[in-house]
C-alpha cells in the first residue's frame, strides 16, 4: 500500500505549503476590510473645529483637493494656503466627466476620491439623495454660505452640500470685430435677427459658419437648448415635471437651431463636435457667434495664450429670444464644491473651501483665469476697479441667474440629458420636426417620473 | 534474500521514489501558480462573484438604505428597457458587420501576403499591423475626420469629387449608415490580426494537397473550396470568435463617433450609462453578467460549430 500513503504524503505536502498561503490571503481579506471601514467611516468630528479660522491645528495634513482641469488658481495663491495653515495640497485636476464617474465609483464603493471634491449643479439630486456630501452648514461660517451667489443651485432638500466657486451663466458670446466686418454694430436679440446676422457674414464671407453650436450627444448640445428656453421665460422642468414645452418655448428654440444649420450656419461637423471643441473655433475666429457661452470666456478669448482673437471685440449679452424681447433669465450653471463624507479630513477640507471663496482668492482666480467670482463683494471690487470684463452689465445679467429645473434637478438628470441632446441633434439635421422632438420628450420625461 | 524478494523490493523502493518525486512535482506546482491565482481570485473572480450577487440586488445609489434582494427583476427591466433593447440591435449590427469585414477581408489580405515574396512579405506584416495597435480612440478620431461633414472630410471630398455625391452628407448621424461607418472604424483595428492568423493557417497546409489537386486538374475555385477552406477551419474559428467576441465589447469607437447616441450605443455603452449616469449599480451589473453570458454563448455556439464541420 505504499501508492495510497504517498498520495497521502503528497496531499499532506500540500496542505503545508497552502497553509501559508491561505493564512495570507486570509490576513489580506480581513485587512482589507478593515482598511475599507476606516475610510469609510472617515474622522467625521467635528470636535473643536471652528468654521472659518485658519489655524495651524491641522498642519502636516495633506489634503486632496479634486477640481475641474479648467479650475484657474494660480499655484502661488494656493501656496498662501498651505503657508497659513500647514495643510499640503494635492491637486487632481481631472476633466468634468472624470470627476462625474471618480464621484460615482468612490462613492458606490463608500469612500471619497478627494477630500474636496467638485460639483455641477446638474449632479445634485443625485448625490444629495445618494448621500455622499456633507452638509456645509457645519463646516463653512453662515456669512461664507450667505454671501456666495447661486448657492441655492446646490442645496438638496434643504441642506447646502456645494458652494460655487465659478460664477458660470449662459449668454452669448459675440466677437464684435468680425460682425462689425458685416456691417452689423450691435448683437441681434431676436432669433430672426440672429438668422440674418449670421446670414450677413456668411455671405460676405467673414466666416464660413458664423454660429458655434455643439451638435454631439453629449451634455454640450442639451446646454444652449437649456438656456434658449430659460431666456424664453420657462423653466425646462417644473418640480420634475416638463416646463418646456409651454408657449412653444422649446420647439422655438429648437426651430432656430435646425434653421441655423439647415442653412450652414452652424458647421455641420457640429454633429461629433463636443462644446470645447465649438469654444476652441469661436477662439480661432472660425465662427462669429457662440450662442450659448460663458463669461469666463470674455477673459479667456482675450488672452493670446488661448485664442487667435484676443486682440477682437468680444461681447457678452443675454440670449436671444423669439421675439427680440428682454432675456427672462440666464440659466445658472456654477461650478461647486463640496466635502465627502467619507474623506478623511473634513476640517482639513472645510478650511479649504471657505478659504477659497473669499474675495482675494476668488479675485486672484479671476484674473489668472477669467473665473467670475460667486461673490457680490468681489464683483463690486471687480467694477469698480474696472478689472472685471463686461463691467456692470455682466453682473446684472449675473444676477438674472435662475435654475434650470425650478424645484431641483430630478434623480434622472443624466438621462433627461442624453435625451435632449440626442433630440437637438434629431431635430438639427432634419431626422425630427420640432414637434415631434418635443412631444417625444414630454413622454420620456412623463416614463421617467412614473418609473420613480 | 532472494534475488526476486531484491526485485520486488528495488521494484517498491522505485514506486515509492516516484511518488515521492510526483508529489514534489506537484506541490512545487501548486506554489508557483499560486500568487497567479491568488491575483486572479482577488481581481477577478471575487468582483465577477460579487458582481453576479449584486444583480439580484436593489443597487440604485440614491436609494442606498435599499439594497434587498429582489430576484430576476434587475434581468427583466434590463430586458424590457427599450434602450437596453436597442443597444442590443446596434451591437448586432456592429458584430454582423465585424464578422463579415474580419472574415473575407482578413482572409483576402492573408493570401495576398501569403504570394509575396520574403522581405515584400515582411514590409506588407509590418504596415498591416499598424492598425491592430493603434488605441480605440485614436481610431475613432481618425475616422471622425475621415467622415466629417464638412468639406474638409475625406469621404466627403473623394465622393464628391467622383460624382457619386452632390453635397457633403452626415454619414455619422444617420441611423444606418452612422452604424456601419462605426462598425468599419472598429474593423480597421480587427482585420490585421484576423489576416495574420489565416496567414498562419495558410502556410500550413502542406503544398503536396496543392500539388496533388493540380494534378487531378482542380479549378482554382475547387482548390478553395476542397482544401483551402477546410484546413483553415481552426484559424477561421479564432478570427471567428475573436471578432464576434470583441465586437460585443465595443465601445471607444461608438463614443468618439457618437457619444452617447442611443441609435448607436453598444451594450457597453448602455451598461455604463445604468451605472454611471443612472446611479442604477444593480441594473449596470445584470446589463454586464447579460452581456457575459452572450459573449460565452455566441464565442461556444462558433466554435461547435466550426468544429463539429471540422470532425464530420
Amino acid at each position: 500500500m505504499n501508492g495510497p500513503s504517498a498520495h497521502r504524503r503528497a496531499h499532506q505536502q500540500m496542505r503545508r505549503a497552502f497553509t501559508p498561503v491561505l493564512v495570507a490571503v486570509s490576513l489580506v481579506a480581513s485587512l482589507a476590510g478593515c482598511s475599507a471601514g476606516a475610510t469609510a467611516s472617515g474622522s467625521g468630528s467635528a470636535s473643536g473645529f471652528k468654521p472659518g479660522v485658519l489655524t495651524k491645528k491641522y498642519s502636516g495634513t495633506t489634503l486632496e483637493v479634486g477640481l475641474p482641469n479648467y479650475q484657474g488658481m494660480p499655484k502661488s495663491t494656493l501656496a498662501e494656503f498651505t503657508k497659513a495653515t500647514g495643510i499640503k495640497l494635492h491637486m487632481q485636476n481631472p476633466s468634468y466627466d472624470v470627476i462625474h464617474d471618480k464621484i460615482v465609483t468612490a462613492g458606490a464603493a463608500n469612500t471619497a476620491f478627494a477630500d474636496v471634491v467638485y460639483l455641477d449643479p446638474a449632479w445634485i439630486g443625485q448625490v444629495g439623495a445618494a448621500g455622499w456630501f456633507e452638509p456645509l452648514e457645519k463646516w463653512v461660517p453662515s456669512s461664507t454660505i450667505k454671501n456666495d451667489l447661486g448657492q441655492s443651485l446646490f442645496a438638496y432638500k434643504g441642506q447646502t452640500i456645494g458652494l460655487p466657486w465659478n460664477l458660470d451663466f449662459r449668454g452669448t458670446l459675440w466677437n464684435m470685430t468680425l460682425l462689425k466686418k458685416a456691417g452689423i454694430n450691435k448683437p441681434p436679440t431676436s432669433y430672426d435677427e440672429l438668422i440674418t446676422t449670421a446670414e450677413k457674414l456668411k455671405s460676405k464671407g467673414v466666416v464660413k459658419y458664423p454660429v458655434a453650436e455643439p451638435l454631439s450627444i453629449t451634455e454640450g448640445a442639451a446646454t444652449p437648448w437649456y438656456a434658449l428656453v430659460r431666456a424664453s421665460g420657462n423653466a425646462v422642468l417644473k418640480n420634475g415635471k416638463p416646463a418646456f414645452q409651454a408657449g412653444g418655448a422649446g420647439a422655438k428654440a429648437l426651430d432656430l437651431i435646425r434653421t441655423l444649420f439647415s442653412k450652414q450656419l452652424i458647421d455641420p461637423g457640429s454633429v461629433n463636435l463636443t462644446d470645447q471643441q465649438v469654444g476652441q473655433a469661436f477662439g480661432n475666429g472660425d465662427s462669429a457667434v457662440m450662442l450659448s457661452g460663458g463669461p469666463a470666456g470674455l477673459g479667456y478669448y482675450a488672452q493670446p495664450s488661448n485664442s487667435k482673437i484676443s486682440s477682437d471685440q468680444v461681447t457678452f449679452t443675454t440670449l436671444p429670444t423669439p421675439d427680440g424681447s428682454p432675456s427672462a433669465g440666464s440659466v445658472g450653471l456654477e461650478d461647486g464644491m463640496g466635502i465627502p463624507k467619507a474623506s478623511t479630513h473634513k476640517e482639513a477640507a472645510a478650511l479649504f473651501v471657505n478659504w477659497y471663496l473669499q474675495e482675494h482668492q476668488l479675485n486672484a482666480a479671476y484674473a489668472a483665469a477669467g473665473l467670475l467670482p460667486p461673490n457680490a463683494a468681489a464683483l463690486k471690487t471687480l467694477v469698480s476697479q474696472g478689472k472685471l470684463a463686461g463691467g456692470q452689465p455682466l453682473v446684472d445679467a449675473a444676477m438674472g441667474i435662475k435654475p434650470i429645473f425650478e424645484g431641483g434637478s430630478p434623480t434622472w438628470y443624466s438621462k433627461f440629458s442624453s435625451n435632449v441632446a440626442s433630440m437637438v441633434q434629431s431635430v438639427a439635421v432634419g431626422s425630427k420636426s420640432s414637434g415631434q422632438g418635443v412631444a417625444g420628450l414630454v413622454s420620456q420625461v412623463n416614463a421617467l417620473n412614473a418609473q420613480q | 534474500m532472494t534475488d526476486s524478494e531484491r526485485m520486488q523490493l528495488s521494484r517498491r523502493e522505485g514506486v515509492r521514489s516516484r511518488w515521492s518525486l510526483r508529489a514534489r512535482e506537484v506541490t512545487s506546482a501548486y506554489v508557483l501558480v499560486t500568487p497567479a491565482l491568488i491575483i486572479i481570485a482577488l481581481l477577478i473572480f471575487f468582483p465577477a462573484v460579487q458582481s453576479t450577487i449584486d444583480s439580484f440586488r436593489q443597487g440604485d445609489l440614491t436609494n442606498p438604505t435599499a439594497h434587498n434582494f429582489i430576484g430576476l427583476r434587475n434581468y427583466l427591466n434590463a430586458l424590457l428597457d427599450p434602450s437596453f433593447l436597442q443597444a442590443v440591435r446596434n451591437t448586432g449590427v456592429y458584430i454582423v458587420v465585424a464578422v463579415v469585414v474580419a472574415l473575407l477581408l482578413g482572409l483576402l489580405m492573408a493570401m495576398w501576403m501569403q504570394s509575396l515574396g520574403g522581405r515584400a512579405r515582411v514590409i506588407a506584416l509590418t504596415l498591416i499591423i499598424l492598425p491592430w495597435a493603434v488605441p480605440g480612440t485614436v481610431a475613432g478620431n481618425l475616422w471622425s475626420f475621415i467622415l466629417n461633414p464638412t468639406g474638409s472630410g475625406l469621404l466627403n471630398g473623394v465622393l464628391e469629387s467622383l460624382g457619386v455625391i452632390d453635397q457633403p452628407q452626415i454619414w455619422i448621424a444617420s441611423p444606418l449608415w452612422g452604424q456601419v461607418f462605426i462598425a468599419l472604424s472598429f474593423c480597421w483595428g480587427l482585420v490585421p490580426l484576423g489576416a495574420i492568423i489565416f496567414l498562419a493557417g495558410l502556410e500550413s497546409i502542406p503544398e503536396d494537397f496543392y500539388a496533388q489537386s493540380y494534378v487531378d486538374g482542380a479549378t482554382a475555385l475547387q482548390r478553395f473550396t476542397s482544401i483551402t477552406l477546410p484546413l483553415l477551419r481552426p484559424a477561421l474559428a479564432i478570427v471567428l470568435v475573436n471578432a464576434a467576441v470583441s465586437a460585443i465589447g465595443i465601445y471607444d469607437q461608438v463614443y468618439v463617433l457618437a457619444g452617447f447616441d442611443p441609435n448607436k450605443i453598444s451594450l457597453i455603452g448602455q451598461t455604463y450609462l445604468y451605472a454611471f449616469r443612472d446611479f442604477n449599480f444593480g441594473l449596470g451589473y445584470a446589463a454586464s453578467i447579460l452581456t457575459t453570458v452572450a459573449t460565452t454563448l455566441i464565442a461556444a455556439v462558433f466554435l461547435k460549430v466550426v468544429y463539429r464541420e471540422e470532425q464530420m
